[in-house]
């Protein structure tokens, strides 16, 4: 585990614990490395008929919007006469409006038979008798002797497929395939139709016509019943077969993605095994087992060459897909020259439109790991970003969204996976932070337009461009502000700068972060001059405000925990911008600490040590240091951080020995006490009967400063305040 | 049958004692006959149980109920499950084959545990007319005796029991009469109200932690509950496993029961050592599951660990259990009927088991 994923990994275990400024959601430790190859929609899988039964419908009742309830609650509206005309199911009241007889006459069996589907789904505790189970024949019979009998053209589709499913019910294969054949195979194109050839692929099935049902359910894109049929054939072995069998089964579209996307999921596994090894977290056999899946990724390869064997026997029609698939798979085994090579291929091969676009996904995403910021390769970037966007919106299926059905969108993903996982720490680490930034910047801004989302997420604890610019030092934060600031070196930036626009990252935004990083590293005279930029009322909008309107740096920790129990982290109206007013009050206390000396300087030192604290990981006002907090935070958390606990604990020691008065010097040993600072002076055992066993480290600063209030409450017993002589740990420490 | 010759051949012996005797042997057979009764099930016969959905039994399976003379199947016709808020039926199974005739049909309902904490005492007028209307509408005739099985405790003990004690007044009104499947932890307990137990030997251990015993049986985990054997007061009969289980690990993390994962695929899987094979694709597999088709992500480096009793660990089991109480494997039911497992042990096994 990386040094910054461990933090992001602590961070988000101790959420549930701690409090923190921003709001809790889905971090970007939670997203999957999505698949890259797409020949064919995901969305298809579990939603094949939902979203054209939705259009017919949205089509037929324009007065109202139709969801994926109006059509499922049919089965609840009875078919007896007065039930069914006063219901007010959206489908049937918009037929009875428009006194469409036929219709209601089609939705009237259509709700016979969806309650008797329900029937004999038979989980009610009214199980059926043998009257009922006649009685349900009897209507079956009815619903498929009226849809024989329809004679009119305009719902042709939906009675031809009530006829089918009725047989269906009777499992009655035989008159299923007889009715697809003799009255709807050569039926102009419908959902209905598509349903009806779904059920006709069910009969085919189930007398021994696996192939051409499989077949027909590619056809439809019903993945899911592929990929139950295909369970065993989900393997090179299997495409061969299938590819031998009829090489250009729509079956093959599904095996070849699969077979690439698992191979894409194997080599992640491979590769988290390796760093388990390299990092020695392993057991027995370990290294064995790595070795067999290093053997098997190896195997992944044979594909590369079938494909390309498919390719040369010009059998198939969509050399695309397999073009594309061997150079994936070449680029995800690390080929990327070879892999680019052949994808480059692919997008020139005969295919659907959408494989000749994954050809295109995949090729960007197989640049990125030699990815150079060369003019060249910014000007390609841009290129492809710009059709990746383009991509996105065709892909994007608003009335899908409104109906609330699967909507999964391949190229939002693609695109969060170029900026944020590969593209944007790939520039980092090489030292060009500023356009990887600038890089996660854009994808978290067109995220953001994209799906009409106004939260800012740069201030936002889910998103990956929030971690990116929290880790950045004062120094390398004004760095991206200045090339934020100046001229775009390539069309790239150009583009990015343009399609982020100016509110993107303000004088707000900047002065903030700024600002708070100068405190951090207590820089607080430079601090003074960016947060005098920084507006109220922008600071107001931030969920840290809550804790700035109620807190206050000046009360010590060790006396007082300020909690908030009645704002809950909401963003808060604040009159002054309190990390100004911190930064300031440093810089007066640090000059107070250096101009004055005796029991005066002793309470500056005390002062400064109470503000130092508070403004720490672990004190009450974390939020002038940083936007979120954790209980397992250290007080260097960041790069540049300057020790605000250790330097709390210096100042402490020293106005110990400098105040002459008791009481000063009472509140300085016992301060300093309380800081939890380094080891911990006890830790705990357990022994053979599970009983706790302290181990005391007695070189700790805990150890040593307890020790030091010890000595000062039994030299002062009488005198001590309460806050000394009733401490439960003092006593415990003492006991 | 067993009981009958026993009785016989102590009687023949008693001809013989003097009349002072007399009285007392007549008190000691007496209360040995009762005994004996009471320990032991109704007419014992091989029995299995069947536990899938659909009722449909193919040649080989039909096959196995002639050979071993199988008199009774244990049927489970539907799960109790909350749904919407109450206790529903669920999984009811679909008639689609015939029992062979001459085996009798006991039918065997699932009761999900948190059934119970929501008033299932209302549904047992429900339950019992469902099992009697479902044998009726399926042409079978009524039952004799329903059997009911639920993994309850402590806690749910007083409602369960309360249940029972419902389900049972029904079902004696009608002629029938209840049985409830005993878990060996719940052999520590009183016994539930009802006229006999099976006592499910199997799923003895924890499918979800690793380590080397067999969570489907294991002796080590009998072990412990062969104390309470003999003094249950209940009459009982045993139920062994003929079943195997695909476990799918993520290192220590137990993540499903793969469903037919196809072991032998070498692209697929890799055998390390015994019991357990590397994964060595990541993809998803379908799995076990009460909610229908479902899968489970196998990552490649998981392990799957493949378990299934061995007729020796059956027979070992069942012995010692025999010896605490000789009357408990009179009756054997093997779980489950299900010709995926039942060829990968030979006749020898099943004549044993069957004939202990």
């Amino acid at each position: 585990m990386t040094t910054n994923s461990m933090r992001r990994f602590i961070i988000f275990s101790a959420l549930v614990a701690t409090v923190v400024a921003t709001a809790l959601a889905c971090g970007p430790w939670m997203r999957p490395n999505y698949y890259m190859f797409s020949a064919y929609n995901r969305n298809q899988i579990g939603e094949t008929y939902t979203k054209g039964m939705l259009d017919y419908w949205q089509n037929y009742c324009t007065e109202a919007d139709i969801s994926p309830y109006d059509i499922s609650a049919l089965s609840w509206v009875s078919p007896q006469i007065d039930d069914f005309e006063k219901s007010e199911n959206e489908l049937i009241k918009a037929a009875r409006e428009k006194n469409d007889q036929e219709m209601l006459q089609y939705l009237n069996l259509l709700c016979s038979y969806l309650h008797v589907c329900d029937d004999v789904k038979g989980d009610t505790w009214s199980y059926p008798t043998k009257e009922d189970l006649d009685s349900r024949n009897t209507t079956m019979n009815y619903i498929y002797n009226r849809a024989r009998s329809y004679s009119g053209t305009r719902l042709k589709p939906q009675y031809d497929l009530l006829a089918m499913r009725t047989l269906m019910i009777k499992k009655d294969y035989p008159n299923i395939i007889k009715w697809w054949d003799t009255r709807v195979s050569k039926a102009d194109g419908s959902v209905f139709r598509d349903m009806a050839r779904g059920i006709y692929a069910h009969a085919l099935l189930n007398t021994g016509k696996q192939r051409e049902a499989c077949e027909i359910y590619a056809d439809l894109g019903d993945m899911q019943s592929i990929k139950w049929m295909m369970q065993d054939k989900r393997n090179l072995q299997g495409i061969k077969d299938e590819y031998k069998a009829n090489p250009n089964s729509p079956t093959l579209i599904f095996l070849v993605q699969d077979y690439v996307n698992n191979a894409q999921s194997t080599l992640e596994s491979l590769r988290s095994g390796e760093a388990s090894l390299a990092s020695g977290t392993t057991y027995d056999g370990f290294e064995a087992e790595v070795q067999q899946m290093r053997q098997a990724a190896a195997g992944l390869r044979d594909f590369i060459p079938f494909a390309q064997q498919v390719v040369k026997e010009k059998k198939t029609q969509v050399p695309a897909l397999w073009m594309s698939a061997a150079g994936h798979l070449q680029a995800l085994l690390g080929n990327n020259k070879e892999g680019i090579k052949l994808l480059d291929q692919a997008m020139k091969l005969k295919g659907t439109e959408r494989m000749i676009n994954n050809a295109r996904v995949c090729r960007i995403m197989a640049t990125v790991s030699d990815a150079q910021p060369t003019a060249q390769y910014l000007d390609y970037l841009k290129g492809e970003l710009e059709w990746l966007a383009y991509a996105e919106g065709d892909e994007y299926d608003h009335q899908a969204w409104e109906y609330g059905i699967n909507n999964e969108n391949h190229y939002s993903e693609m695109i969060i996976n170029l900026c944020y996982d590969y593209l944007g720490p790939h520039f980092i680490e090489q030292g060009n932070t500023n356009l990887g930034l600038a890089l996660m910047s854009w994808c978290d801004c067109h995220e953001r337009d994209f799906y009409s989302d106004r939260e800012v997420y740069a201030y936002t604890m889910s998103r990956d461009i929030f971690w990116a610019i929290d880790s950045l030092t004062a120094d390398q934060m004004m760095n991206f502000q200045r090339y934020m600031a100046g001229k775009p070196a390539s069309k790239l930036e150009q583009y990015l700068r343009d399609k982020m626009g100016p509110n993107m990252f303000g004088d707000n935004y900047f002065g903030d972060r700024i600002g708070t990083k100068l405190i951090r590293e207590g820089r607080f005279d430079e601090a003074i001059p960016w947060l005098e930029k920084v507006d109220t009322r922008y600071l107001s909008s931030l969920k840290i405000s809550a804790y700035m309107a109620w807190r206050d740096y000046k009360k010590p920790r060790w006396f007082n925990n300020q909690t908030l129990f009645t704002v809950h982290e909401e963003p808060t109206q604040v009159k002054t911008n309190q990390k100004l007013d911190f930064a300031r009050d440093m810089v007066e206390a640090i000059a107070r600490v250096q101009r004055t000396s005796g029991e005066e300087g002793a309470r500056a030192k005390y002062d400064l040590a109470t503000m130092y604290f508070q403004a720490s990981c672990k004190g009450n006002c974390w939020y002038l240091t940083r936007y979120a907090n954790s209980i397992y935070d250290s007080p260097l958390e960041y790069a540049n951080e300057k020790d605000f606990v250790g330097e709390a604990v210096r100042l402490l020691e020293q106005a110990a020995q400098e105040a002459t008065s008791f009481d000063l010097r009472q509140r300085c040993i016992y301060a300093n006490a309380y800081i939890p600072w380094g080891e911990p002076f006890v830790t705990y055992s357990y022994d053979s009967d599970y009983n706790q066993v302290p181990h005391y480290n007695t070189n700790t600063h805990e150890y040593q400063a307890m020790s030091a209030l010890a000595d000062f409450y039994r030299a002062n017993r009488g005198q001590c305040n309460a806050y000394v002589s009733r401490c439960d740990i003092l006593q415990k420490f003492m006991d | 049958m067993h009981e009958q010759s026993q009785l016989a051949t102590l009687m023949l012996r008693a001809k013989f004692l003097t009349v002072s005797h007399w009285l007392l042997a007549t008190t000691a057979l007496l209360a040995l006959a009762a005994c004996s009764h009471d320990r032991g099930v109704r007419q014992p016969v091989p029995s299995v149980y069947y536990w899938r959905t659909t009722l449909s039994l193919d040649s080989a399976e039909r096959a196995f109920l002639a050979r071993h003379k199988v008199g009774r199947m244990y049927v489970r016709y539907f799960d109790v499950v909350m749904r919407d808020g109450r206790p529903m039926p669920n999984a009811t199974l679909q008639f689609q084959d015939t029992v062979p005739q001459g085996i009798e049909v006991v039918p065997t309902v699932f009761i999900v545990e948190n059934c119970l904490r929501h008033g299932l005492d209302s549904v047992a007028g429900l339950l019992v007319d469902r099992i009697v209307q479902m044998n009726e509408t399926n042409d079978l005739p009524a039952p004799r005796e329903v059997q009911i099985d639920c993994d309850w405790t402590r806690n749910s003990q007083e409602a369960y029991f309360a249940f029972l004690r419902h389900v049972r007044q029904l079902l004696a009104r009608r002629g029938m009469r209840l049985s409830a499947t005993i878990r060996l932890h719940q052999l520590a307990m009183e016994p539930p109200p009802v006229d006999e137990g099976a006592l499910m030997v199997y799923n003895t251990g924890d499918a979800t932690r690793g380590g080397d015993h067999n969570p489907i049986l294991d002796y080590r985990d009998v072990e412990p509950y062969l104390r309470y054997v003999a003094d249950y007061d209940l009459p009982l009969c045993a139920a062994y496993p003929v079943f195997g289980w695909q476990l799918l690990f993520s290192g220590q993390e137990f993540k499903a029961i793969l469903r037919n994962g196809n072991l032998q695929d070498t692209t697929l899987f890799r055998r390390l050592q015994g019991n357990e094979y590397l994964v060595l694709q990541s993809r998803d597999n379908p799995v076990q599951s009460d909610a229908g088709d479902q899968s489970a992500w196998m990552s490649a480096g998981d392990h799957v660990r493949v378990w299934q009793p061995s007729a020796r660990e059956v027979e070992r089991v069942a012995r010692a259990l025999g010896e605490q109480r000789p009357e408990l494997n009179r009756q054997v039911i093997i779980y489950h009927l299900d010709n995926k497992y039942l060829n990968q042990y030979d006749n020898q096994f099943y004549e044993t088991i069957y004939h202990l």
